[in-house]
């Protein structure tokens, strides 16, 4: 029989009032990879984890967390999937441990050592107070409770906010060793550079509907590449004008640009003028980003 | 039901019920040791003409202040004290009530609570049975301290049962109370200002019930407060429960809960 899948919704949608929070949301995460899931805020991102959570209810649609019902069977889900929220609220007048004790209690584990372990690893002090801990620190704290009953799935909302680079790299230690684990991954940040780091697909996510769903790399190498060509200054006035020429950013003699069409057909456009320096290279995932967004801004095809 | 968070919730609210226990407890014995000075020192014969008096008489009536009742300590407690008593107890049960649900948006802890593998019946449960422990420690201790400083003030023997019979009105009035918090805390959309419309709530029917007392014309805006459901005739003879009443507050009671249950069964957690 084949294994259900780690998410799976099918036009799943949420309004609130007047205004969308998802619109016929489609989207399957496989069991076992690591899935990124990026939008700027207001994307629908979080409005997407509530739902999956039970939280908040779907207008229409429906959703199934490794393979049970987002509604009916939501207990299920949540005592096989860990959270990382994108805000950290407890309550202040506990202490780590307590807090950390008790959320494991829900999930029927009583697993001190796996919690010392975890607290060691990200350098956390267990006998403060929830209140007198940096944000950071309650990121730590937050980021314990979603481990401690060895989940399945992790939800990960903004994991790395607040986090600094040494402990942002223990944090992608811990998601990557989860993963060998056998724990599927879902990321959600508007932090490219994260994605980009530990994710093998990604779906970007616009006015509650995803736009773009591949793979990282087929994402970099399926269309884009990034373009720079300096001209002499007799030639600076030049605009090609080639269709698939997008983003394109002249500044003095120097064109910069992405080209997502036949490179033959560049190269005998640019043969015709005389060069200086020319590069072409792989655009980042925050060029190829935004080139998505502007394009879906504008109503253009993907 | 979780027990787990049924005793974080106990855990939670300790300090509060002390406070509120310290407060109800020590009023109680405070008052209760007036008693014997009250009837020493004749301040019963001073009172007789300002309670007859016409424009005092019918707002004495209203508190229940009759001569013959606070001539008995039975009637002296229930005249003096069960006001104090229910006022504080429902103001307990109600604000207790309204911070189940609403703290957990409104502190923005609701995320952690909801993700835990729990169903919302379950959340529901837990929650609203160890608001009812809470109450039912707070009445249980009240009654208790009640019936300790009768028997330490007592001038003569008085009839045991009304006195218990009577302090169950005390525990439906906070039930009653609480259920109308859980109402709140179920739909409130904001946290600002819950804490003083529970308490105006509270004070507001206890003031209905007194208006309401005055005179025959202002009666009927007695019956939308839970005070006018205790019955403080506590000095008739074969003093029992009020069936009527009862059912009033166990139908009041349980309409309340049940909307505020289904509502939250259905909510967006939004905080």
């Amino acid at each position: 029989m084949e294994k259900s899948k780690a998410i799976e919704t099918i036009s799943l949608s949420k309004n609130y009032g007047k205004t969308t929070g998802i619109k016929n949301l489609d989207l399957t995460v496989e069991r076992g990879e690591i899935f990124g899931f990026i939008g700027p805020n207001g994307a629908g991102k979080s409005t997407t984890i509530r739902l999956l959570f039970n939280l908040i209810f779907p207008n229409s649609g429906s959703g199934k967390v490794l393979g049970y019902d987002i509604i009916k069977q939501s207990k299920d889900i949540k005592s096989k999937t860990g959270y990382l929220p994108a805000e950290v609220n407890y309550y202040y007048k506990m202490t780590v441990k307590e807090l950390l004790e008790y959320s494991q209690r829900f999930y029927g584990v009583n697993d001190s050592k796996r919690l010392n372990e975890l607290a060691d690893d990200l350098d956390l002090k267990t006998n403060l107070k929830i209140r007198d801990l940096s944000l950071g620190n309650k990121k730590k704290v937050s980021l314990i409770q979603s481990l401690l009953h060895k989940p399945e799935l992790l939800i990960l909302d903004e994991p790395t906010s607040g986090l600094d680079p040494l402990i942002q790299s223990k944090v992608f230690e811990i998601f990557k060793k989860e993963n060998e684990r056998g724990c599927t991954i879902f990321f959600s940040s508007h932090v490219l550079n994260d994605v980009q780091k530990i994710c093998s697909r990604v779906a970007i996510i616009q006015k509650g509907s995803i736009i773009k769903l591949e793979s990282i790399d087929a994402l970099r190498k399926k269309m884009l590449k990034k373009i720079s060509v300096s001209l002499p200054d007799n030639q600076s006035d030049i605009n090609p004008d080639l269709p698939a020429i997008v983003d394109f950013k002249r500044v003095n003699n120097h064109m910069n640009f992405l080209f997502n069409g036949d490179m033959n057909e560049l190269i005998s456009y640019l043969a015709n003028l005389k060069i200086e320096n020319i590069s072409i290279e792989e655009p980042t995932l925050e060029e190829i980003f935004l080139h998505y967004y502007q394009n879906a801004e504008s109503g253009n095809e993907l | 039901m979780n027990y787990n968070l049924f005793k974080m919730e106990l855990y939670r609210y300790k300090n509060s019920m002390l406070i509120w226990l310290i407060l109800i407890c020590g009023l109680i014995i405070l008052d209760m040791a007036l008693y014997e000075i009250f009837l020493k020192e004749g301040m019963l014969k001073n009172l007789e003409p300002l309670l007859n008096q016409p424009f005092l008489a019918p707002m004495m009536k209203g508190f229940g202040m009759e001569i013959e009742k606070l001539s008995n300590i039975l009637g002296f407690y229930v005249i003096r004290n069960t006001p104090l008593i229910l006022l504080l107890t429902g103001m307990f049960s109600i604000l207790t009530a309204v911070s189940l649900f609403a703290n957990e948006e409104f502190e923005k802890t609701a995320e952690f609570l909801y993700t835990r593998p729990m169903t919302r019946t379950e959340i529901f449960g837990a929650k609203v049975l160890a608001c009812m422990t809470l109450i039912f420690i707070i009445n249980s201790v009240a009654v208790l301290t009640g019936f300790v400083s009768l028997e330490i003030f007592k001038t003569e023997d008085y009839e045991k049962a009304p006195f218990f019979i009577h302090s169950i009105y005390g525990f439906l009035t906070s039930l009653t109370f609480a259920s109308i918090g859980l109402v709140i805390s179920a739909v409130a959309k904001r946290g600002r200002g819950l804490f003083a419309l529970s308490v105006a709530i509270v004070m507001g029917t206890y003031f209905l019930d007194l208006i309401s007392k005055v005179s025959e014309s202002t009666a009927y805006i007695g019956f939308i407060s839970p005070f006018h459901y205790v019955d403080n005739d506590i000095l008739v003879p074969d003093y029992t429960l009020n069936m009527l009443y009862t059912g009033t507050f166990v139908a009041t009671i349980l309409i309340l809960t049940l909307f505020s249950y289904l509502y939250f069964l259905k909510k967006d957690i939004l905080n």
